[in-house]
Order: structure tokens, then C-alpha cells, then sequence
């Protein structure tokens, strides 16, 4: 029984981000501010625990600037 | 032959004028019906505009600057405000917008919250102590706009004499009533320009100004050696005020008013104020705001429908965030819905400036009006006034303190 421990691959589009701050609010260990409130991303290699949040954060982003690549699990 | 949804629909849009008083109590359902058959339409009204009340169509609208500009955002066209940096459209808009950021950015923002919550907490315990009245004359009004006149660094004992010019501004230059918009043109907007350029003035002579908006206004480079002009300052300083004030006591007071008529959920939200956050976007969702103007610079597209160079596409937030194909039970408030990409500030390079500022305010807003009120009701015999046009908005609401009486 080997489950494989992928990592999922999460990105912000900066020429998209315009700093609403949804993301590092839902996820402050995943995503931070910039002095200017623009998103970095601290963790970008997702594990299978917090696909689920990280996921979140695609679909709360009203710029649709965040992408996980890769299926849950 | 009874027409189709689709031809209802287009007839709505045709005769729709966001501003007409009639949608100021309820604009909800005509925009869900000309939603679901014509989300794209063509107004006759205000000279003639393309309505686009879609989710997936205010977003193809204001994530695409280069092809529609923010240059006229209100209709009629004739008479449209110039508003620094709104107004001003891609490349040079960034080099503006630069100069305002710091001052609204989340950080700087987190460090006003405790002063915030002294404000919020001094004001509901004069509520409280008076036995209740209208809420948001003393207390949806005064937050947001203490804290704009601490940030602008304007003296806070103007703070009564400025939110009578906001009222006025606000109220009475889009009025049907052309006495009002005289009124305001010629008497209440020269004194505003006056007290800023005074407040400019001032900054300009000292050695050593404070750490102030104004100040950042006045020095802020749009490149190496340039300022803003004097006239992009004032005009600034006035979209400051026409956005972030009314816009803050809407917001809170419309939450207010659906928390005073649903204790369930006022319930949950004293017993957890951790589901404020997320409450508090939900409510901006639900109680979204402004409606405003885009110019197309060429011809395009929009969902499917062409538009031609030169019209006026009215983007409508308050019809965008009900959208039902885009938002599940759209038409009722979940505090803890998820996902919610709300667009209550917009989106695109325009987003509202003081998003981080107005979210912190309503957050803390709803923590105190409810650590020492949590429970209220609309005082019997009174009626809130709601307004829609550019920026919806509520005129009163008058709270008693306690459970309302059981029937």
C-alpha cells in the first residue's frame, strides 16, 4: 500500500493579483501581503492536507489570478 | 402573443435608469428578472448605455481596463466627475494609484483597528446610554468617517461640518432637482475646495509634515521630480469622501438592519465572533453597492453581445453579486458561505482602494455593536429609508435595545 506523497503546485498570476486580500486572510500560512497588500505565496508546494484550504483560496479570489495544478489526492 | 422572458426582459432594460427613485426600495427583483433573459441589455435612459447585470459580465468588463475606460463613470456623461486615479485608465493609472496605496494597504490598515474599536466602542455607549435611536446617524456615520478624517489628517473638529458637505455632495449633485444641483455646484463644492486647498496649503508650508494622506497626496511622485497636480489633488480628496464614507455606512447599516430582523442569526454571530469575518463578506456581497460607468474604446464584446465603440456600459454590482449562476442561494445571506469571489469592491485595477480599510471597519463595527448590544429590533412604528443610484445606501434605522416583544 504506497500512497504516493504528491505535492500539489500552487501559483499566483501577479499580473492578475490585485491585492483584495481574500487569499492570506483564509490562508495566512499559505499566502502572505506585500507592503502593498499584493499576494505572495509562501508555500507553494501544497501537501494533501492542505489541498483543501489551498483549493479554497482558488475559488474565493475574485481576480482568478490563484491555480493549483493536479487533482485532491 | 405573450412575450417571451427574453423580450420582457430587454423591455425592462430598455426603459431602466439606475438612478429613478422607484428602485430605491426594492431594485432586486427587476434586476433578477432582466438577469435571467437579457444580462447584456440596451437602455434608452441617461443618453443611452449598454446594462450588464451578469457575474461573468461585470467581471469581462472591469478586468479589461484597455478596452473599457473608467474615464466617465457616471451617467449622463455631460457633468461626470474626474476622479483621481478612478478616472484614469491604464498605464498612467498605476503611477497614481502608487501613491495612494501605503496608506491603505492591510498593514497600515491594522494598525488603525484598535483605534477604530475605541471609536466604535465610545459611540454605541452613547447609544446605549441614550436607549437606542437611529443607529446610523450615531453610529454607521460617525466610524467610518472619524477614522477618514484621522487618515486625511483634517483637524476632527470639523468632523460635523464635513459630513454635511458629504451629505450634500452625496444627496444632491445627481438630484432631479435642479435647484439642489445648483445649490450644490455653487455653494456647498466651492467650500469643500476651499478647506482642501487650505489643508494643502498647509502641508506645503511646513518644515516637517505629519504622516498623513494629505501629506502623501501633496508629495507622493508620480515619477522621479513630478507631484500631483493641484487639481488631480482636490479631485482626489473628492473621491475619497464621495467612496469611502457613504459607502462604509451603508454597508454596516444594511447588515445591521438584517441582523435586527433576523436574531438567529445576530445570535450566532454574539455567541461566535469568529464567523464576523466571514460574515461580514457575505454581507458585502449581499448588500453591494455601486453601479457604475465604463466607456468602450473599441468595438467588442461582451457575454456574447456587441458593443461599439464609444457606448456606455453600465456595470451593476448589486445585480453581479445575486447572480444565481454564478452564487447557490444567492438571494439569501449565508454567514459562512464558501467560496464567495464576491465583487462587492469591484474588480480589476480599479479595486476599491479602501477595501481593507471598510472590511476592518464593518468587523469591528459588528464586535461592538453586539459585545455590549446583543439584542435589538427596529423600533416599532418606524420604517428604514433605503436609496439605490451609483452608491445604494440607508438613510435611517432606528434601533430599541432588547428582544423584540414576542406576538
Amino acid at each position: 500500500m504506497s500512497q504516493q506523497a504528491t505535492t500539489h503546485r500552487l501559483e499566483v498570476d501577479s499580473s492578475k493579483c490585485q491585492g483584495h486580500g481574500r487569499c492570506y486572510t483564509i490562508a495566512p500560512g499559505i499566502f502572505d501581503a506585500d507592503d502593498e497588500g499584493y499576494s505572495i505565496v509562501r508555500v507553494a508546494d501544497i501537501s494533501s492536507d492542505q489541498w483543501e484550504l489551498a483549493d479554497r483560496t482558488v475559488h474565493e479570489c475574485p481576480e482568478q489570478a490563484i491555480s493549483l495544478s493536479g487533482e485532491k489526492r | 402573443m405573450t412575450p417571451t422572458p427574453e423580450q420582457t426582459a430587454a423591455d425592462l432594460v430598455r426603459t431602466f435608469n439606475y438612478l429613478d427613485p422607484a428602485l430605491n426600495e426594492d431594485p432586486y427583483s427587476v434586476l433578477r428578472q432582466i438577469r435571467s433573459g437579457c444580462p447584456v441589455g440596451r437602455s434608452d435612459e441617461l443618453g443611452g448605455y449598454w446594462l450588464v447585470t451578469s457575474y461573468g459580465g461585470v467581471r469581462r468588463v472591469l478586468t479589461d481596463p484597455v478596452t473599457f475606460s473608467s474615464r466617465t463613470l457616471t451617467l449622463p456623461p455631460e457633468g461626470a466627475p474626474t476622479l483621481v486615479p478612478e478616472t484614469i485608465d491604464p498605464p498612467d493609472h498605476a503611477r497614481y494609484r502608487r501613491v495612494f496605496t501605503p496608506y491603505f494597504s492591510p498593514r497600515r490598515i491594522e494598525t488603525l483597528t484598535e483605534r477604530a474599536r475605541e471609536v466604535a466602542r465610545e459611540l454605541i455607549g452613547t447609544f446605549v446610554a441614550n436607549g437606542g435611536g437611529d443607529i446610523i446617524e450615531q453610529f454607521a456615520v460617525p466610524l467610518p468617517c472619524t477614522m477618514f478624517m484621522e487618515i486625511a489628517g483634517f483637524p476632527i473638529a470639523d468632523l460635523a461640518q464635513m459630513i454635511e458637505w458629504k451629505d450634500a455632495f452625496m444627496r444632491d449633485s445627481t438630484s432631479d432637482d435642479p435647484a439642489r444641483r445648483q445649490h450644490v455646484a455653487e455653494f456647498v463644492m466651492p467650500r469643500i475646495m476651499e478647506y482642501f486647498n487650505k489643508m494643502i496649503d498647509d502641508r506645503l508650508e511646513m518644515d516637517n509634515p505629519p504622516d498623513d494622506l494629505v501629506t502623501g497626496l501633496v508629495t507622493g511622485e508620480l515619477t522621479s521630480g513630478v507631484t500631483m497636480a493641484r487639481e488631480e489633488i482636490l479631485s482626489a480628496l473628492l473621491l475619497l469622501i464621495a467612496a469611502g464614507l457613504d459607502t462604509v455606512t451603508a454597508a454596516t447599516g444594511r447588515s445591521i438592519e438584517y441582523l435586527a430582523t433576523h436574531p438567529d442569526v445576530r445570535k450566532r454571530l454574539v455567541d461566535d465572533p469568529s464567523l464576523i469575518p466571514s460574515a461580514t463578506e457575505e454581507f458585502l456581497r449581499y448588500f453591494s453597492l455601486v453601479t457604475n460607468c465604463r466607456q468602450a474604446n473599441v468595438d467588442a464584446e461582451i457575454e456574447g453581445i456587441k458593443v461599439s465603440v464609444g457606448d456606455y456600459v453600465t456595470v451593476c454590482g448589486p445585480s453581479a453579486n445575486r447572480d444565481e449562476r454564478q452564487f447557490n442561494n444567492a438571494d439569501e445571506i449565508d454567514i459562512e458561505r464558501s467560496p464567495n469571489p464576491h465583487l462587492a469592491f469591484g474588480v480589476g485595477p480599479h479595486r476599491c482602494l479602501g477595501s481593507h480599510l471598510a472590511r476592518m471597519e464593518m468587523q469591528v463595527a459588528f464586535e461592538e455593536l453586539h459585545r455590549v448590544m446583543p439584542d435589538y429590533h427596529i423600533t416599532p412604528g418606524t420604517t428604514p429609508k433605503h436609496h439605490f443610484g451609483g452608491v445604494m445606501g440607508i438613510d435611517n434605522l432606528h434601533l430599541t435595545i432588547g428582544l423584540a416583544p414576542t406576538k
